[in-house]
């Protein structure tokens, strides 16, 4: 049974600020969809959106027809869908290996004690902080605390994982090795995402569809390949990073 | 019942009120905006005020509004003195004051409060009073008392001066940078040590003076734990106006001013009082931010 | 006789040491407590009536204060209005002091679903403030409502019942222990201590914050209640002046000096708030709370922890006796 998440004709706005303009998006589970557009097109506002963080002003949200849109951001977790921060918000007084335990505990997948134990372990397996699981939070490098940010969302059990600038603020090299992981990750455990992102390889490596948005409203959508190329997405961010982007 | 002609005296009354109370909570707004400290002690430095007066009052007779600008001198000096014992360590090198800055601040100066009410208590086992009675004017068939139009008015230009100082001066708009955006105004060449210990000292000055013109509401009753009642009045004013929003404290000090003189018209004065407390709650749930957009 | 002593003794002794060393203190203090009760001279019997219902206000106020964050400056207000239920349930009612008790109890918690309800939504120094005008509104309220005794509180006649008080305010403590104890561990801990050290990654894992702060307000309003009922009935009155910001105060002390959010602090801190009381009030009757000032101001600057918090940080050994 493959879960989908979608969302229909979503509005926001703030104020005298329309963030977003009518986006709509659906996603199943398994597959990456990445979000892109220039600072301001209203990606982390879709996202707040999606995880039930801001309340739409119009439009909804569903997981497998059942609408999320109302719901504040704890119910949606336990729904099926989490977000990791832009910049990541570990619990700075507790242990990595802490950290992924309340994750589990609370998220979307009820477990027994033994099963915790072993899904904890594993997830840490998976984002590669096995080593350092006894660490404080606060204690781990940037990388690092990125991949403590993807572990708890991982560990919740979502079948729909929200990512805001996973790769942002890394070398190149660690963006390479994020990646791998990412995609492993991704691979073996199966679950669905929304990848916002600037770095362009990161979103062309991981991406299985790609939507671009500007100024709140989406222009184009398709593979990523073809995104890329589209005349209309080269104007909105003034040609540079699209057109170097290696495939 | 009352008739017009006492809620229009209860207005009046009020409005002179307010603006004293504008005056004792514009310090801790001011603190609170710049630094994002909230000073617990606040109270006790009104009560510090009041006291001062009434002491320059009895060896000098000194009236309240001369003496607040004494009180003021003083409160700058303390102000300053205060920020470097207390503030120093912990805003020191910040560029954003975070919740635990909040809850360390929060609880050293409670503790500071808290020793000071009991030294004051040790100190003076009786309420005393000054002796200051400018008589009353008549204002349209409205007798109000002098003292109270004094003071008032006096607040009122300590409000307008911070005012002009703020927006006109170097040192106010360095300040007021300082609140916004610490990185911000240290790429500008603010110092910000300086603005901040001289901000806390503004801060206090004003609150001392604020607690001498007090007096004249008080006469026989300043104790030491009139710091207990006016610096919660003081929260809820600057609550109601905006932390940081520097009209803000007129806007809370008249509101609360009013809502207490009104009130006492139509309920005993009890009720008058948990009211114009209790007001302060459905504003922060509806309208956290405060009155003023 | 010596072997039915024996036979629960050693495996209750024994499952207690498996909870840790904190445990079986705590367990060994209260036990004595209750034990050495009936022996103990009538003065220092009433003394420890007294420090139970300190202990009481500071695991209560540690319960929110301590395990959130969100510090309530305005909690003597529970205090008062377990006071008031109890004296207008005695006086009016002819209630049996220990239904008010239980009176007191359900007032305070219900106070806490009304205050919480609005105020748990705002955050740090807002939330602070939003309390702090509670307990002054009900100072005006009591004093201006002659059902409650207008300005001169509800003083009552209820004889010498020190025997009852002491097992009262003893069960309650206990019972305080022992949930605090429960919340610093398992499922509902790890929440809490989530919580605690950031609200909003909190909600992004799935806990739901706001049902798990209220639950602890009302659990702190209610043992507040309770144990201000019992301090009423200790003094055989109730009056205005119980709404004091002055005894908020005090109750913060004692958890910031003994360490916020610990199982121990709350002991230790109404320990140290208390002796100095006993002794300084008949020589200096503002020592006591000038020293706890002065304490709290060197407590918040250099240890923030407070004792258990600061030992546990630098002594990573203590960290398994002292929770």
């Amino acid at each position: 049974m493959t879960a989908r998440l979608a969302a229909n004709g979503i509005v926001k706005r703030f104020g005298g600020v329309t963030a977003l303009d009518g986006v709509s998006l659906a996603l199943d589970q398994g597959t990456v969809l990445g979000l892109i557009g220039p600072n301001g097109s209203g990606k982390t506002t879709l996202l707040n959106v999606l995880s039930g963080t801001t309340r739409p002003t119009s439009g909804s949200v569903s997981l497998d027809g059942q609408r999320i849109d109302r719901l504040p951001a704890y119910r949606v977790v336990r729904a099926g869908v989490a977000k990791t921060h832009q910049i990541p918000r570990p619990f700075p007084g507790m242990t990595v290996r802490e950290n992924v335990t309340t994750a589990a505990t609370f998220g979307a997948v009820a477990r027994g004690a033994a099963e915790l134990r072993q899904d904890v372990e594993r997830v840490l397996r998976l984002v590669e902080l096995e080593r350092r699981a006894g660490v404080l939070a606060s204690a781990l490098t940037v990388q690092e605390k990125k991949r403590l940010e993807f572990g708890r969302a991982l560990a919740t059990g979502a079948r729909f994982l929200l990512l805001d600038e996973t790769f942002a603020g890394l070398s190149p090299d660690e963006v390479r090795e994020s990646v791998d992981v990412f995609r492993r990750v991704q691979a073996e455990v199966g679950f669905g995402a929304v990848v916002v992102e600037h770095v362009m390889r990161a979103v062309l490596s991981v991406a299985n569809r790609v939507l671009v948005l500007e100024e709140g409203r989406p222009i184009a959508e398709g593979a990523p390949q073809d995104v890329v190329r589209d005349p209309a997405v080269i104007e909105a961010y003034l040609g540079q990073e699209a057109t170097r982007a290696p495939t | 019942m009352a008739d017009i002609g006492t809620v229009v005296a209860s207005l009046v009354y009020g409005v002179l009120l307010g603006f004293v109370f504008a005056a004792i909570a514009h310090g801790l707004n001011l603190i609170w905006g710049v630094t994002k400290v909230v000073n617990a002690a606040h109270g006790e430095f009104i009560m510090l005020g009041a006291y001062g007066a009434y002491f320059l009052n009895l060896a000098w007779g000194l009236d309240p509004l001369t003496a607040s600008l004494i009180d003021a001198a003083l409160g700058l000096g303390v102000g300053v003195a205060f920020y470097f014992a207390f503030l120093h360590r912990e805003l020191r090198g910040k560029e954003q004051i975070g919740l635990q800055t909040e809850l360390v601040t929060l609880v050293a100066t409670f503790g500071l409060g808290l020793a000071i009410v009991n030294v004051g208590t040790l100190a003076f086992r009786y309420p005393v009073g000054l002796r200051y009675n400018p008589g009353n004017v008549v204002l349209g068939g409205l007798s109000v008392p002098l003292g109270g139009v004094y003071v008032g008015l006096a607040s009122l230009g300590i409000i307008v001066v911070s005012h002009l100082f703020l927006t006109r001066t170097y040192l106010g708009n360095a300040i007021r940078a300082y609140g916004q955006d610490i990185v911000a105004a240290k790429l500008m060449g603010v110092n910000p040590t300086a603005v901040a210990a001289i901000a806390t000292g503004i801060g206090f000055a004003m609150t001392m003076a604020g607690g001498a013109f007090l007096t004249v509401y008080l006469r026989a009753g300043i104790t030491p734990l009139i710091g207990l009642t006016y610096a919660p009045i003081s929260f809820v004013i600057v609550v109601l106006g905006g932390p940081g929003k520097m009209w803000g404290s007129l806007v809370g000090g008249v509101t609360i001013g009013v809502l207490l003189d009104v009130l006492q018209a139509f309920v005993p004065v009890e009720f008058a009082y948990a009211a114009a407390f209790l007001f302060v709650i459905p504003i922060l749930a509806l309208r956290p931010e405060g009155i003023l957009r | 006789m010596t072997d039915l002593r024996t036979a629960w003794f050693r495996p209750a002794w024994r499952k207690l040491k498996a909870l840790g060393p904190t445990a079986q203190a705590l367990a060994v203090a209260l036990v004595a407590l209750a034990a050495l009760g009936p022996i103990l001279p009538v003065a220092l019997f009433v003394i420890a009536i007294l420090f139970m219902i300190y202990a009481t206000w500071a695991y209560s106020i540690n319960l929110i204060t301590g395990m959130t964050g969100y510090v309530s400056f305005g909690h003597v207000v529970f205090v008062g209005t377990g006071g008031y239920a109890l004296g207008y349930g005695v006086k009016v009612w002819n209630l049996a002091p220990l239904a008010g008790v239980a009176l007191g109890g359900l007032f305070g918690a219900l106070l806490a679903v009304g205050i919480g309800a609005v105020t748990l939504r705002l955050r740090g120094a807002y939330f602070a403030i939003a309390t702090l005008v509670t307990p002054l509104a009900a100072f005006y309220i009591v004093s201006g409502t002659p059902a409650l005794g207008d300005g001169a509180g509800l003083p009552m006649n209820l004889g010498f019942q020190i025997g009852t008080q002491y097992y009262t305010i003893w069960a309650l403590l206990t019972a305080e222990v022992a949930l605090t104890w429960w919340a610093t561990r398992g499922r509902l801990g790890l929440g809490i201590h989530a919580l605690r050290e950031d609200e909003d990654a909190a909600r992004a894992v799935g806990i739901h914050v706001p049902r798990l702060k209220l639950i602890l307000y009302v659990l702190s309003g209610g043992f507040a209640g309770a144990a201000g009922a019992v301090f009423a009935w200790y003094v055989s009155g109730v009056f205005p002046d119980t709404f004091s910001l002055l005894f908020s105060l005090t109750m913060l002390a004692m958890i910031i000096i003994g360490g916020m959010g610990t199982v121990l602090g709350p002991m230790l801190g109404a320990v140290i708030v208390l002796i100095p009381h006993l002794y300084l009030l008949r020589i200096l009757p503002q020592g006591e709370p000038i020293a706890i000032g002065v304490a709290v101001i060197l407590i918040a600057l250099f240890l923030p922890g407070g004792i258990v918090g600061t030992i546990r940080r630098y002594v990573p050994e203590a960290r398994r006796y002292l929770e």
